[in-house]
């Protein structure tokens, strides 16, 4: 039997069950991703939840933290292997918001530490103030926002009270 | 007046920018003097008063200003980054 067969053998019904469903979202997002042209997915990819989406309390935390943990076994059996941080998040996504946590996608951009000019992308979601990131290390990305003007505003008032 | 679209969002990476177009998905980077020509580009929307702002900033002629400039909005453009907004 293939290893990665073997493994998912020792857990409970329930969760193969959460395993088989989160496995069939993932097929859900890559299907769409590579199958339907940009403009049929930019709803998908950006849309950003209207209304403040509150914290989740430490036992939804603890909760998600496990669906996290499943979702990336369940990648692994990824039929394809791009984007792994964008399928999760998006997949993440489809999969709260059944559970009435509707969580936004965020994007960010970091420069690549080898020095080599290049520029890393990531992809994760926020639920109020909490982050969830299957895909990586969040914290060192700068999100992308649509304040840019806000944002330089607020960098010259930090020079004018230098 | 050069606006940009609805669908830019904008990274700021030390004094470097990158912008994410939602339309198509691709995100292009920009190098510090890029990243002053399309602040100042949202600040004022006018290709003059941007050349006359790095005139004061950089020591260099102004009518290489005034190329560089308009090479980077018509590189922008091409790319749809900008929204041409002639009224």
């Amino acid at each position: 039997m293939h290893p990665k067969l073997r493994a998912i053998r020792r857990y409970n019904p329930a969760v193969l069950i959460e395993l088989c469903r989160l496995w069939l979202i993932l097929f859900y997002v890559d299907v769409r991703l590579e199958l339907l042209p940009p403009r049929w997915n930019r709803e998908f990819l950006f849309r950003k939840e209207r209304d403040g989406a509150a914290t989740p309390g430490p036992r939804t935390l603890a909760k998600l933290s496990k669906i996290v943990i499943l979702l990336r076994t369940a990648a692994r059996f990824r039929l394809r292997s791009g984007s792994p941080c964008l399928c999760l998040s998006l997949a993440l996504r489809e999969r709260l918001a059944p559970l009435g946590l509707r969580a936004s996608i965020v994007y960010g951009a970091r420069k690549r530490s080898d020095r080599s000019k290049g520029i890393d992308a990531h992809a994760w979601l926020v639920l109020g103030e909490a982050t969830l990131d299957p895909g990586g290390d969040a914290i060192s990305f700068t999100a992308f926002s649509k304040g840019l003007t806000v944002l330089f505003l607020c960098r010259s008032l930090v020079h004018l009270y230098r | 007046m050069i606006k940009f679209p609805q669908s830019l969002a904008v990274s700021q990476l030390d004094d470097e920018l990158v912008l994410l177009d939602e339309k198509t998905g691709k995100y292009f980077g920009l190098n510090p003097v890029g990243s002053r020509i399309f602040q100042l580009l949202k600040e004022s929307g006018d290709e003059a008063q941007v050349v006359a702002a790095l005139s004061a900033e950089y020591d260099a002629p102004k009518g290489q200003l005034t190329a560089d400039v308009a090479a980077f909005i018509s590189t922008l453009a091409e790319r749809g980054l900008i929204v041409d907004d002639a009224s």
